[in-house]
């Protein structure tokens, strides 16, 4: 703080207050949009598997990981016993 | 058709069970049949706010668990006969709420005519504030002119957006109102508050009532009266034009400029 501060007008702290919250809810909102696809996609990934094989359903983990500079959409699947071959004719 | 309504937040203290008591005494004002129900299991608080704690002898939980009927929890507003409330529970455990328990109520107030059921949502994201929403027609969602209570509330948008029956549905998407509480108009107009319009827009629904900071609220806690029935404070006038505006009325927003009532329109009203 210096004297010459009387003279500076300060920012008025509604609008730092409205800045920052954009900001958070703009990334929130981006985040809870990216939950909802992998979760539709995680439901529509286990219907297509189904009609060639029989997996647990828990079994199937989707996920978006950053490795530095691109995502990468990671699909794990851990086959029961007997692997694709218990699949049989399929559908 | 009956219709349900939640008033949520998400942060604690914004004023959700002053919101509830308020909105559901003003319709039943209106002539509209009105159940409002606390959801916030082990801490109940809805009785004393409304003013019949000592009436309270079967909540909400024990309806659910089958030890008494719903007619029986029911306690029927002394101020107006069109409101009635359903307690929470004090002791019980809150595991004991659950959705099945809640959609047989709910289907016994639909039954008895009911316009509308009002649920007062705890705070937070739990189960208690999961199956306040689960049901709702349209929500009520209530902040504070603050960052936290803004985030807050914007959370619980997306939570009605992905957790209500209609969103897991795919139904006509819940609608929502938004309600922004201890409103100072003054600090506002000097940037020191967010406006009701940084408010609104950051949230982006519809703005149903801005309720100005009032001493008159926490009279009527003291009291158990709603803050509607404080005649003519300008809390009470708020809440009133909130209701209005939710049953369709057009009214312009009050006590947002900051400037005093002038002396004269004190004395003679207006």
């Amino acid at each position: 703080m210096s004297w010459l501060d009387i003279f500076i007008r300060k920012r008025p702290s509604a609008k730092i207050a409205r800045e920052r919250l954009s900001l958070v809810l703009a990334h929130e909102r981006a985040e809870r949009i990216g939950n909802d696809v992998i979760a539709r996609l995680r439901e529509e990934l286990i219907a297509v598997i189904c009609r060639h094989t029989k997996i647990d359903k828990d079994a199937l983990k989707v996920s978006v990981e950053h490795r530095d500079s691109v995502e990468v959409l990671k699909v794990d699947l851990v086959l029961p016993p007997g692997g694709l071959r218990q699949a049989g004719s399929g559908a | 058709m009956t219709q349900v309504i939640v008033v949520t937040s998400g942060k604690g203290g914004v004023g959700k069970t002053t919101t509830s008591a308020s909105f559901a005494s003003g319709l039943a004002m209106r002539g509209k049949k009105t159940a409002v129900i606390d959801f916030d299991i082990g801490l109940r608080n809805l009785d004393l706010i409304l003013g019949c704690e000592r009436r309270v002898v079967y909540d909400f939980i024990n309806v659910i668990q089958g030890d008494a009927n719903l007619s029986q929890a029911l306690v029927r507003d002394k101020r107006n006969e069109n409101l009635s409330i359903l307690a929470a529970s004090q002791t019980k455990d809150k595991e004991a709420l659950k959705e099945e328990g809640v959609k047989t109520v709910f289907d016994q107030l639909k039954d008895m005519g009911f316009d509308y059921i009002v649920c007062d949502s705890p705070a937070g994201i739990e189960t208690g504030a999961l199956l306040a929403l689960r049901f709702a027609d349209q929500a009520i969602i209530v902040t504070n002119p603050e960052v936290s209570a803004v985030r807050d509330a914007d959370r619980m948008l997306g939570i009605i957006d992905s957790k209500s029956l209609r969103a897991e549905k795919g139904l006509e998407p819940v609608k929502e109102h938004l309600v922004i509480t201890r409103y100072m108009p003054k600090r506002a107009n000097k940037g020191e508050m967010l406006g009701h319009t940084d408010v609104q827009e950051l949230l982006n629904i519809p703005l149903l009532g801005v309720i100005p900071e009032s001493e008159v609220v926490l009279e009527c806690s003291n009291q158990g009266t709603p803050v509607i029935l404080a005649n003519g404070s300008p809390a009470a006038r708020a809440y009133d034009d909130m209701v209005a505006r939710f049953l369709g009325e057009d009214r312009p927003l009050k006590f947002v400029n900051g400037d005093a009532t002038p002396l004269w329109k004190r004395l003679f009203g207006g």
